[in-house]
C-alpha cells in the first residue's frame, strides 16, 4: 500500500485568525500536484501545518499519511514517517555544518524506518545515537551533491549561513534527496530564483520524482511548471481549493491571472 | 573576610616562602612589597562596578591553605587521573609542562626549540635561571601587584606557574602546552603565567586548568601576563575546567607592542564561581588583537568576565566575541569595556557577546561599556540574550531530529562558532567533547 497524503476538511488558524477553511486534497506517491494561489490564500499555512509547526492551530479536519493520523505527531515523527517540507525561507543554523546536520538527520530517519543496522554503531553508542557510517554517508552525500551541481565545500559550511537564495533552495532539494521521503511539499521553491537557478532546482526535483515520491508543489507562478509537468493543478483561494484540473489549468491561470478565479468564486470570499 | 582570620598569611609567611625557595633578593623584595599592598588594600565590598554582580559572601578564605613551599618529596609519576589529559587528540606539541599543586611533574621542550633559545619551564625555575628575562616583566607592567587585593595576595604568595620566552625572530611552529592541575583539597592555588614573545617571534600557547576530582574544594587566585613585542604573533588558548567546588579569581593582561598581533581564546567550563579580568592593552601603533570566549554553565555555577580592550595607540584594532550557554540556575556576567584613548586615532574596536539561556532559571547579564576619547575611530558592539530559536528548532525537527537532538545541535552549533576560533585541532576536539558531555 502506498503512503498517501490525505487531507480532509482542514481548518487552520494562526493566532486566532482562520486561514484554511475546509481544505480537501489527496496526494498519492508517484503523483505531482501543483497548488497555486495568490498571496495570502493560505499556501504556506498549509505547508507549515502539514509539517507540524506549533504556531499553526488545527481547528478541524484530519490529515493522514499512509493511513496514520499525522496531526498527532510532532514534526520529527512526521519526517520519520516520510513527509518532507522544502522551506520557502530555509533557516540558518550557525555552527552546524551541513554534513553534520544531514548525517544526524539521515540517521534519525533511517533508524525510525528500520534501515539502519544498530550493530553498525561500534563505540558503544546507544541505539538512539547510532549514526550512518561516515564513509557510506560521505559517498551518498557527495553523489547527490554532484547530481545537483553543489560544490563539495558546502558540506563543511554552516547550514544556510551566507548561502545565496539559489544555494539555499538547492540545499533544500539536496536534503530532500538524502532523506528519501514518500511525500514532499515544496513551498515556493521557485521563488527568488533566477532562470538558471530555477532550471537547476527544477531538474533536481524532476530527477527525484518517480513512483516512490509524491510531490505537492506550492507556487505562486506558473514558470516552474515549464520544467515540471504536474499531473494535477489546484487553485487555493481564501483557504479552500476552488479549482482542480490538469496541467492546462496552470496555463489558463498564467493567461488570465487569479482575478478570473476570484470573480468566479466571489461567493467564497 | 578579615586578615586577622588568615593566620597562615603574614609577612613572616611571605619571607619563609621566599627563603624556602631560595629566591634571589629581588623576588623576595617584590613579594614583600606585594604583601604591603595586600595589607593596605581592601577586599571588594560589592559596590565596585567590577564586583557588583559577583557575590563573595559564600567564600571563606580561611578554609584554604597555601601549598607547602617545597614539595614534600619529588614526585616522578604522573597520577593516573591525569594520564588521559597528557596528549591532545591529533595534535603534535612542541612542549608540555605539567604541574600539580605547583609541583612540576613533566617539563618537556623540543631540543631544537631549546637550541633556538626558547624557554618553557616552571616560573620558579626561570626566576633562578633567567632573572634578566623575568624581572623586567613579572608584575611590573601588565598586572602590578597593587592592581587589587587579589593581585597583591598573588604577588606575595604566588607558587607554581609557567614562564615562556620566545627570542627575537623565532617561530615556534608546534603549540606549547601547560596543564595546571589542582590536586590538593582546600588548597590555595596561585599559579602565575608569564609569556614574553620577543620581536617578530611567533608562538601558540595552550593552558588547561583542571582538578583531580569534580568535587575537590579549592581557591584559585591566578595571574596571566602576556607581552608581545614588536611584530610578534601570539596565540593563547585557555581552558578553565576546575572542579565544581573551586572559587576562582584571575587577572589576565596582555600588553601589545607595535605591529604585534594576539589571538586569545578562553573557555570557561568549570568552577563553582569564577571571576576573570581579561584585558588587552594595545600600546603600540599597528597592534591588533582578537579575543574569543565561550562558557557553558549549569547547576549554580557563576562565571563573571570583565573584559578590557584598551587602545592606547593609533592604528590599532581589537575584536571580541563571547558566547555563553547557560543551563540550570547558572549565571554569567559579561562586562566588556572598550576604551579608545585620545591618542588612539584610526582605530577599530568591536565587541559582541551572545548568551543562550537553556533554562528558565538561568541568568546572563551583559554590560558593554564604551569610553571613546578619540574621534577618528570605528567602534561597534552588539549583545543578544535569548532562548533557543523556535524556527531553528522546527527546521531541524522537520528533518527527523527529535526535539532533544535538535536542541543539542543548536547549542553545540552556538558554541562551535567560538570553538572554531581555537586554531589547534586538538583543543577544538577537547572542547567539543567537554561541551557534548555537559549538554
Amino acid at each position: 500500500m502506498g503512503t498517501d497524503l490525505v487531507i480532509r476538511d482542514l481548518h487552520v488558524s494562526v493566532e486566532g485568525k482562520p486561514i484554511l477553511r475546509g481544505l480537501n486534497l489527496e496526494v498519492k506517491q508517484g503523483e505531482i500536484h501543483a497548488l497555486m494561489g495568490p498571496n495570502g490564500s493560505g499556501k504556506s499555512t498549509l505547508a507549515y501545518t502539514l509539517m507540524g509547526h506549533p504556531k499553526y492551530h488545527v481547528d478541524r479536519g484530519e490529515v493522514l499519511l499512509g493511513g496514520e493520523n499525522l496531526l498527532a505527531m510532532d514534526a520529527s515523527a512526521r519526517a520519520q514517517k516520510g513527509l518532507f517540507l522544502a522551506f520557502q525561507y530555509p533557516v540558518t543554523v550557525p555552527g552546524v555544518t551541513l554534513a553534520n546536520f544531514l548525517r544526524s538527520a539521515v540517521s534519525a530517519v533511517r533508524r525510525a524506518r528500520g534501515q539502519l543496522a544498530v550493530e553498525a554503531a561500534g563505540d558503544g553508542a546507544s541505539p538512539q545515537e547510532v549514526l550512518i557510517p561516515m564513509r557510506q554517508f560521505r559517498r551518498e552525500l557527495l553523489e547527490r551533491m554532484r547530481a545537483l551541481g553543489i560544490e563539495e565545500e558546502f558540506a563543511r559550511r554552516y547550514l544556510n549561513e551566507g548561502f545565496s537564495g539559489g544555494e539555499k533552495k538547492r540545499i533544500e532539494i539536496l536534503q530532500l534527496a538524502m532523506l528519501e521521503p514518500k511525500i514532499a511539499i515544496l513551498d515556493e521553491t521557485d521563488s527568488g530564483l533566477d532562470i538558471d537557478a530555477l532550471r537547476t532546482v527544477a531538474e533536481g526535483i524532476k530527477r527525484l520524482a518517480g513512483p516512490e515520491l509524491g510531490v505537492l508543489l506550492i507556487t505562486h507562478y506558473q514558470r516552474i511548471l515549464n520544467y515540471i509537468t504536474p499531473h494535477y493543478v489546484h487553485v487555493l483561494l481564501d483557504g479552500q481549493i476552488v479549482e482542480s484540473g490538469g496541467p492546462e489549468l496552470a496555463t489558463t491561470l498564467e493567461a488570465k491571472g487569479y482575478d478570473w478565479v476570484r470573480e468566479k468564486h466571489a461567493s467564497v470570499a | 573576610m578579615t586578615v586577622e582570620t588568615l593566620q597562615q598569611w603574614s609577612a613572616e609567611a611571605v619571607e619563609a616562602l621566599s627563603a624556602a625557595k631560595a629566591e634571589p633578593s629581588w623576588m623576595r623584595e617584590r613579594r614583600l612589597a606585594a604583601w604591603r599592598c595586600f595589607e593596605e588594600l581592601a577586599w571588594p565590598s560589592g559596590t565596585e562596578e567590577e564586583w557588583r554582580r559577583t557575590d563573595l559572601r559564600g567564600l571563606h578564605l580561611e578554609a584554604y591553605a597555601p601549598l607547602p613551599p617545597v614539595p614534600p618529596a619529588r614526585q616522578e609519576e604522573v597520577p593516573a587521573v591525569l594520564q588521559p589529559h597528557l596528549a591532545l587528540p591529533e595534535t603534535a606539541l612542541g612542549g608540555l609542562l605539567l604541574q600539580q599543586d605547583g609541583v612540576p611533574l613533566r617539563c618537556e621542550l623540543e631540543p631544537e626549540l631549546r637550541r633556538q633559545g626558547v624557554v618553557f619551564c616552571p616560573l620558579e625555575a626561570a626566576v633562578q635561571e633567567y632573572p634578566e628575562l623575568v624581572a623586567p616583566y613579572f608584575m611590573t607592567q601588565a598586572v602590578p601587584a597593587a592592581m587589587s587585593k587579589f593581585t597583591a595576595l598573588h604577588g606575595a604568595l604566588w607558587q607554581g606557574g609557567v614562564f615562556l620566552y620566545v627570542p627575537r625572530g623565532v617561530q615556534v611552529a608546534l603549540p606549547l602546552r601547560a596543564l595546571t592541575v589542582h590536586g590538593r583539597a582546600a588548597s590555595l592555588q596561585q599559579a602565575h603565567v608569564l609569556l614574553v614573545a620577543d620581536e617578530q617571534a611567533q608562538v601558540t600557547f595552550i593552558e588547561e586548568q583542571l582538578s583531580c576530582a569534580e568535587d575537590l574544594p579549592g581557591l584559585y587566585n591566578g595571574v596571566v601576563e602576556i607581552f608581545t613585542q614588536r611584530g610578534a604573533q601570539v596565540t593563547v588558548l585557555q581552558i578553565q575546567n576546575w572542579s565544581r567546588r573551586l572559587w576562582g579569581f584571575a587577572y589576565q593582561r596582555a600588553l601589545l607592542a607595535e605591529d604585534s598581533h594576539l589571538r586569545w581564546a578562553v573557555a570557561g567550563l568549570g568552577s563553582r564561581l569564577h571571576w576573570t579580568s581579561l584585558g588587552v592593552v594595545l600600546r603600540g601603533r599597528g597592534s591588533s588583537s582578537r579575543l574569543f570566549g565561550l562558557t557553558l554553565t549549569d547547576g549554580r555555577q557563576h562565571l563573571d568576565y570583565q573584559t578590557l580592550q584598551d587602545h592606547q595607540a593609533p592604528h590599532t584594532e581589537s575584536d571580541l566575541l563571547f558566547k555563553s550557554a547557560l543551563l540550570g540556575r547558572s549565571r554569567t556576567v559579561f562586562r566588556g569595556v572598550i576604551w579608545l584613548r585620545p591618542q588612539a586615532q584610526h582605530t577599530n574596536a568591536y565587541q559582541a557577546d551572545h548568551s543562550l539561556l537553556l533554562s528558565p532559571h538561568a541568568r546572563a547579564d551583559s554590560l558593554p561599556i564604551l569610553e571613546i576619547e578619540a574621534d577618528d575611530v570605528r567602534c561597534k558592539h552588539g549583545s543578544t540574550t535569548g532562548r533557543i530559536d523556535d524556527e531553528q528548532l522546527f527546521y531541524l525537527m522537520s528533518r527527523g531530529l527529535s526535539a532533544q537532538e535538535a536542541q543539542r545541535m543548536i547549542v553545540e552549533g552556538f558554541l562551535e562558532t567560538v570553538i572554531a576560533e581555537f586554531p589547534v585541532a586538538g583543543c577544538q576536539e577537547r572542547l567539543r567533547q567537554l561541551v557534548a558531555a555537559r549538554i
